[in-house]
């Protein structure tokens, strides 16, 4: 169970990035590292992981697949969303699915080694609904005639073996989720050409590229209502084998929808005994891309709150981008977004004000 | 009055302990039987329900609003792990896979067996919400457990031992808290990867059991739930729910059917020795009975007192009967688990006995059934007490004069043999052959009573006069044929059970042993997933060995045209089979001629096994329509080949109806449909260097693993089979102990003449000798012919296939032999202990 926490845990602190004005430096005393104590690559792994290296280049539609060798994955849909009949009224989405290699020596009819968890969120001004689910490859995993991401009835498939277009259909509890999403621009590789790393000293780093152009439409159900739903989608997948260290203690990430029709990924890693890591990606309307340098980005943490254990966390932030002129405040849709599985999580839609106005998504581990 | 004479009737039964243990014994020893076979009967048939529930528990008990609402099965075929995933994928997330396995442990310790059960430990996860989480998360199996029994640790290592690189992995035990539970067999509960690595490495066709688990839902959402299920299912899926009684499959029925069965057959012999053993009890108390009489108490008052007193002697039998049946129960579930559980799916966990419920039903049938016994011996008695019969010189010997007419005898087994005869030819269903069965030995003990004297008389006159006590010892031989009369009968039943019995398992393996080494036509098997198989295949050809990859799809057959009382059937699955030579000889059995031989391999010709052939009512050279993937092409039955020890419908078609696409079945199956199950090739002896995710067996490692198992599956019928012959043999000695008693004084006179006593004891020994001789030759002819019925009628309705009957005069002479010397060596017993009395005390005896 502890390495299944470890691996978790380390997979939900992988789920990227931010920054912090004045970069900080976790010790072993800090708070924190309570929280993520511990936390180790496994060592039942049996078989050595494949490792995140500089230089490889990412292909498509074959790296939209899983790529079982490293430790772990995810691929990462979150969206901005609207009422149709009433655009005042705000929705937010998430669904995502993990994928670990769960290091098992032996692999057989019943398990390939790999073990999926998806969680799936909806949000209105009122009411969360959130549902966590495991299972092994078979009834999860992802497909690639045509490109899916399933695990039991929940499915993202798309019409050929590219990503987009694609059916979104996700059920649980009284909710049913039925969304068609499509794009209006090209894929965005984070870093290097997909190499994103996150950390200074270059020790920690992931394959990591996104689709911010997701246009999404269609309805809901919500305790037998239909709602129509409408707005804007963003997709992450990433994959790494050098985060399962104790060394990983959390990370802010920010995926951000600018009314001028640009997109921002930044995120903030906190490392034990380093500064944190602070970096990410400005897209234009058109798809070009500009790596943000951990020298160009600040994120600073504005208001405080309270989460479900009484942990306090950065529930407003500031993120200056002096080089484009980009000087934005971050305000939480609503209160309390956090995600209470296995492993709480903030994973919440925002508002964007300041030098631009916006939407986007937040998410906060490691408090 | 009444309390004087049961008082006395106790200090009486302080002088007959030996009669009053003997009935005891012989009620107890039915009780056992009846009670031992309830209890497997209803473990058995409740596993449905305890497979999930025990394994479970302590999850359960963690987490009180676990539960577990039904199981989903197919109806025509095991589920298997891609059914499972189709299920999930279908939305029904709250079905959950089981599957379960019983191992032998070190004898030194106390349980015997243990059951471990693979559980899909991430899928049940996810229905335990995490804010609800109680103090054991179903995710923890997947990575850690305490393995707190060493019984069990060791069992693991042993079969990790066997799957060579399986890890053992930790395992959590479930501990049996509950009083009623204690004494149970340990269960273990691993997450299903686990499992899989441990047991069933490489297979993807593991029979799992699927059950519906609602996690915190109340009773309205629950009903929601199983209707939203039972709308979900695909069409030749089905759910049980457990509230509901639990629709067994027809072979699990037969299961239940057989066994009891074969305990009512128990039981009846039972009761004939409880009729002697009461005959015996009540001979030796007649000196009471009569100064009872003489004091004036009435008849009725000494029927009511003794009825009374077989009433306790019931309670105690029962009491002691129930107690042993349970530990016979114990002691034959780890044997049936292990091998009913791959043959019926079925799991003998004895993990809930409840005794009321037990006894209850138990003591009724044994008070009902001891009534009945008691009726004749009590009957005879008031006779013998009455006032005419005490001044004649009959003796009271357990015998009635109206079973002594040989006409109305014959005519008698006559009209049974017509019943049986009927029953054998008109009769369609199980129940039916069960009734003509029990009609047959019917027939078989009235026609033995019409025949014994008979064969004795035609003796007795062969014998020479100058022989006077030859003479007399066929003579009394015939005497005490009528008074033995009951457990002769009871030999009877058991001789012809075990030589029927026998003699079908006999055939049943000659014919699975060469039906096996007939159909395994490749020197070795390989079993994995999909891919590695393609590619040792690609591999072994490039290396210029023979190999064949065998395919599988699911599919509906339906005949053609339809007819109009059918039913659907659900989709059944059909292999791949190789045109060659040698495979067309491996289907020797299925007769198949050069015509239809040719229509399979043409590709439009299909092979059914015969229990679907049966279960369809379909021949060679039917038309059926195969849909896969609604794809529907027609096909003629080409032959029907035999399938033992399946119980599931299959076909075959040739293998290029699944390689190519432009074959005679073109199109039908594609290669990305079917699933690869066995590849057969030639691998021993070579260097080769199998992947881990296949399993390798030789011809002959498959040959001795499958007989291994048709021998493990019969043990539980040998054993009843042996059982019910002690039972009569049992019967028997009690007859003979009667018959001492009455023929003490005869014997005595005999003594007083000058025969010696190892004349008078090889004499004795030679008239019951005679009589177990001529049952035991009456009995084989109705033991041949109930082995045709088992083989034809039982095995037909039961499970659809049938087989040759091998007369085999070995297995013949050696049930006979059996039996004749364990009767021999026990009637010896009374005879040498009639020893012990003198001429004068032999003499005095004329009771």
């Amino acid at each position: 169970m502890q390495r299944l926490i470890r691996i978790f845990s380390v997979c939900l602190l992988a789920v990227l990035a931010g920054c912090s004005p004045a970069p900080e430096t976790h010790t072993e005393d800090t708070e924190d590292v309570a929280l993520f104590g511990g936390l180790t690559a496994s060592d039942k792994l049996s078989s050595p992981l494949a490792q995140v290296t500089k230089g490889v280049r990412l292909h498509f539609p074959a790296d939209h697949q899983a790529h079982p060798d490293f430790a772990i994955e995810w691929w990462y849909f979150t969206a901005n969303l609207v009422d149709a009949d009433n655009p005042k009224r705000h929705y937010s989405l998430q669904y995502t699915l993990f994928r670990f290699n769960t290091g098992d020596a032996v692999s057989n009819a019943w398990s390939d080694g790999q073990i999926f968890m998806a969680h799936a969120a909806l949000h209105n001004a009122e009411q969360h609904w959130f549902e966590e689910r495991f299972a092994r490859a078979g009834a999860a995993g992802v497909f690639q005639q045509p490109f899916s991401i399933r695990l039991d009835d929940w499915l993202w498939r798309a019409e050929g073996d590219s990503l987009l277009p694609a059916e979104l259909n996700l059920a649980w509890a009284d909710v049913s989720v039925n969304l068609t999403l499509s794009s209006h621009g090209p894929l965005v590789l984070h870093g290097e050409k997909g190499y994103s790393e996150k950390s200074a000293n270059g020790s920690h780093a992931s394959y990591y590229y996104s689709q911010p152009f997701i246009q999404v439409s269609g309805t809901a159900q919500i305790a037998g209502e239909p709602v129509s739903l409408s707005g804007q989608g963003w997709y992450d997948h990433e994959w790494t084998s050098q985060l399962l260290d104790e060394n990983t203690l959390g990370w802010d990430w920010f995926s951000i929808h600018l009314e001028d029709g640009r997109k921002l990924m930044a995120f903030r890693m906190q490392l034990r005994n380093q500064l944190d890591h602070v970096t990410g990606t400005l897209v234009s309307a058109e798809g070009e891309t500009r790596t943000l340098a951990p020298s160009s980005i600040t994120l600073t943490p504005t208001t405080y709150s309270e989460g479900p254990s009484s942990n306090r966390y950065p529930s407003e932030w500031r993120i200056h981008i002096p080089e484009h002129g980009i000087d934005i405040s971050t305000q939480p849709m609503k209160d309390d977004q956090w995600n209470r599985g296995r492993f709480s999580y903030y994973e919440g839609a925002i508002r964007v004000s300041g030098t631009h106005n916006g939407v986007g998504f937040m998410e906060l581990t490691g408090y | 009055m009444v309390a004087v004479i049961l008082s006395l009737l106790r200090k009486q039964a302080k002088h007959d302990a030996l009669q009053v243990i003997w009935v005891i014994l012989a009620i107890m020893l039915g009780c056992a039987g009846l009670s031992s076979v309830l209890i497997l009967n209803d473990a058995a048939r409740s596993d449905y329900q305890n497979v999930a529930s025990h394994p479970l528990a302590k999850l359960v008990q963690q987490q009180p609003s676990l539960s577990i609402l039904g199981e989903i099965s197919k109806t025509a075929l095991p589920l298997t792990r891609d059914d499972y995933h189709l299920l999930r994928m279908r939305g029904l997330t709250h079905a959950i896979a089981l599957s379960k396995t019983t191992l032998p442990v070190s004898s030194d310790s106390n349980a015997s067996a243990v059951t471990l059960y693979g559980i899909d430990a991430p899928a049940l996860a996810s229905l335990v919400q995490p804010q609800r989480l109680g103090a054991l998360d179903p995710l923890g199996l997947l990575t850690s457990g305490v393995a707190t029994h060493r019984d069990v640790i060791l069992a693991i290592e042993h079969y990790a031992y066997a799957n060579t690189n399986a890890e053992v992995t930790p395992l959590q035990i479930i501990e049996n808290s509950h009083p009623q539970t204690r004494d149970a067999q340990p269960m273990g509960l691993l997450d299903m990867h686990a499992y899989f690595a441990l047991f069933q490495a490489n297979s993807v066709e593991v029979p799992l059991r699927v059950v519906l688990v609602s996690f915190d839902m109340q009773s309205a959402a629950q009903d929601t739930l199983i209707r939203q299920v039972k709308a979900q299912l695909p069409p030749d899926y089905q759910l049980t729910e457990w509230s509901a009684p639990i629709d067994a499959v027809a072979v699990t029925q037969s299961f239940h059917l057989n066994l009891l069965a074969m305990a009512m057959v128990m039981f009846v012999v039972c009761l004939f020795i409880v009729i002697n053993a009461l005959n015996l009890l009540i001979a030796g108390r007649l000196t009471l009975y009569r100064t009872l009489r003489q004091l004036g108490v009435g008849r009725l008052v000494l029927v009511k007192c003794t009825l009374i007193e077989l009433l306790v002697y019931c309670l105690i039998a029962t009491t002691i009967g129930v107690i042993a049946g349970h530990f016979i129960a114990v002691l034959l579930a780890p044997t049936l688990s292990l091998t009913l559980a791959g043959l019926f799916n079925i799991d003998i966990g004895l993990t809930q006995i409840d005794g009321l419920p037990l006894f209850l039903p138990v003591l009724l049938v044994t008070l009902l059934a001891t009534a009945a016994s008691a009726i004749m011996p009590l009957r005879q008695l008031t006779q013998h007490l009455s006032r005419r019969q005490y001044f004649s010189e009959s003796t009271f010997n357990g015998t009635s004069t109206r079973a002594n007419r040989p006409h109305l005898l014959l005519f008698t087994a006559l009209v049974l043999a017509a019943v049986t005869f009927t029953l054998v030819m008109m009769g369609q269903s199980l129940p039916v052959v069960f009734v003509a069965i029990a009609s047959l030995l019917l027939t078989g003990i009235v026609s033995l009573f019409w025949l014994y004297p008979r064969v004795l008389t035609r003796l007795q006159k062969c014998t020479r006069s100058c022989h006077p006590l030859m003479q007399w010892s066929v003579a009394h031989a015939r005497q005490i044929g009528f008074k033995t009369k009951l457990a002769s009968a009871a030999f009877f039943i058991a001789l012809a059970t075990h030589i029927g019995m026998n003699l079908m398992v006999d055939s049943f393996r000659t014919a699975t042993l060469h039906w096996l080494d007939s159909r395994l036509v490749a020197s070795d098997y390989v079993y994995g997933d999909k891919d590695s198989l393609v590619e040792l295949h690609r591999y072994l050809s490039q290396q210029n060995r023979d190999s064949i990859l065998r395919y599988r799809v699911e599919a509906e057959i339906t005949p053609s045209p339809l007819p109009q009382s059918s039913q659907q059937s659900g989709p059944i699955r059909v292999y791949s089979y190789p045109t060659n030579a040698e495979y067309r000889r491996a289907l020797a059995d299925s007769a198949l001629t050069d015509e239809n031989w040719a229509l399979f391999e043409s590709g439009q010709g299909l092979l059914v096994n015969q229990q679907y052939a049966i279960r369809s009512q379909l021949n060679a050279g039917d038309d059926v329509v195969v849909t896969i993937n609604e794809v529907s092409t027609t096909f003629r039955i080409a032959g029907i080949y035999m399938d033992y020890g399946n119980p599931f419908a299959q076909a075959m078609l040739p293998l290029s109806a699944f390689v190519s696409s432009q074959s005679a079945a073109s199109g039908l199956i594609r290669l990305a449909e079917a699933d690869i199950s066995v590849m057969a090739t030639a691998l021993s002896g070579t260097d080769i260097q199998l992947p881990d995710t296949v399993t390798h067996y030789s011809r002959d490692e498959i040959l001795a693993l499958s007989l291994q198992a048709f021998d493990r599956t019969f043990v539980i019928t040998h054993a009843l089979n042996i059982v019910t012959l002690l039972v009569a043999v049992f019967s028997l000695t009690t007859s003979i102990l009667l018959l001492e008693r009455d023929n003490r004084h005869v014997s005595g006179l005999l003594r007083s003449l000058g025969v010696r006593q190892w004349q008078l004891t090889a004499s004795l020994f030679s008239q019951y000798g005679l009589l177990c001789v001529v049952t035991a030759l009456w009995a084989t002819p109705f033991g041949v012919i109930l082995a045709w019925l088992l083989t034809h009628k039982v095995n037909l309705f039961a499970f659809q296939w049938q087989f040759p009957l091998v007369l085999s005069a070995s297995q013949i002479a050696q049930a006979i032999v059996i039996s004749l010397a364990i009767v021999c060596l026990l009637s010896l017993v009374p005879i040498l202990r009639g020893q012990r009395y003198s001429i004068r005390e032999r003499l005095q005896c004329n009771d």
